[in-house]
């Protein structure tokens, strides 16, 4: 079974995510935190995919990147974001493909079209 | 002002002035620079319904402008809108075969191209530098 990371700070899109991912076959672990995503990875191995949300407490998605990278450099990032008053989706976009992010997905996401996504990379 | 505060300064203006020159390469008149970002966002917006409110959220512009841009590239036949099924009170924004046609010769391609021509090795310390930026920008004010 595909293991997956999901880090995000908001519990029901964790809670929804994790559901819908795992009534597809794929095995989720869920963080809240870049702390907590970040250990993690020091404890389980073999994820196949990272999907992160791009605000992230006080973090930006961006830093939980380039710790997950650090880690596992060939692992696909999938990032969300429903955006933030200060910062506008073009621009996190952009910072996230310069990144090298695979995809940036924007919330709410249709869950067939999430699905499709997904499977592209795991 | 000291000498570090002109060169910031001299700096800040020729990345404006990078951006400015290819905008003024187009047509003058013919669509906008937030035209051209609303462009950009319908082509992003994939299996999302691409409707004003989230361009606006998109873009990152209050909505007033952002509704008269997009009347504005209606009357380009660029864009066509639609009531959406699910929620009558928005409206969804299309690209049309003109706008698909219009993004072919987006401004912003012009900056790509020259960035392009940069040596691989400056055009990474040139993307790193870019983020730091944006990203300093994020985290710190």
């Amino acid at each position: 079974m595909k293991k997956i990371l999901l880090v995000d700070d908001d519990a029901s899109i964790r809670r929804v995510l994790s559901h819908l991912l795992q009534a597809n076959g794929y095995s989720v672990v869920t963080a809240a935190t870049r702390e907590d995503a970040v250990a993690i990875l020091k404890a389980q191995q073999g994820f196949s995919l990272f999907i992160l949300d791009f605000w992230v407490g006080d973090d930006t998605g961006l830093e939980v990147m380039a710790d997950l990278q650090q880690v596992h450099p060939a692992v696909p990032v999938l990032f969300l974001s429903g955006g933030n008053e200060e910062v506008a989706l073009e621009t996190s976009t952009a910072l996230a493909e310069m990144r090298g992010a695979s995809e940036f997905l924007y919330k709410p996401v249709q869950a067939a079209y999430f699905l499709d996504v997904v499977k592209r990379y795991v | 002002m000291s000498e570090s505060d002109r060169i910031n300064l001299a700096t800040a203006l020729l990345i404006e002035r990078l951006v400015r020159d290819a905008y003024a390469d187009r047509a003058p008149g013919s669509v906008t620079p937030l035209q051209w970002a609303i462009l950009r966002a319908i082509l992003r917006a994939k299996a999302d319904p691409c409707t004003q409110g989230w361009i606006s959220r998109f873009v990152g512009v209050t909505a007033a402008p952002v509704n008269r841009a997009i009347k504005a590239l209606e009357r380009h036949g660029a864009v066509s809108l639609r009531r959406d099924e699910n929620d009558g009170r928005q409206m969804i924004v299309e690209l049309t075969p003109t706008g698909y046609e219009l993004l072919k010769r987006d401004p912003i391609l012009v900056i790509s191209r020259r960035l392009d021509r940069l040596e691989p090795d400056k055009r990474v310390e040139f993307r790193r530098v870019l983020q730091q930026l944006f990203v300093g920008g994020i985290t710190i004010e």
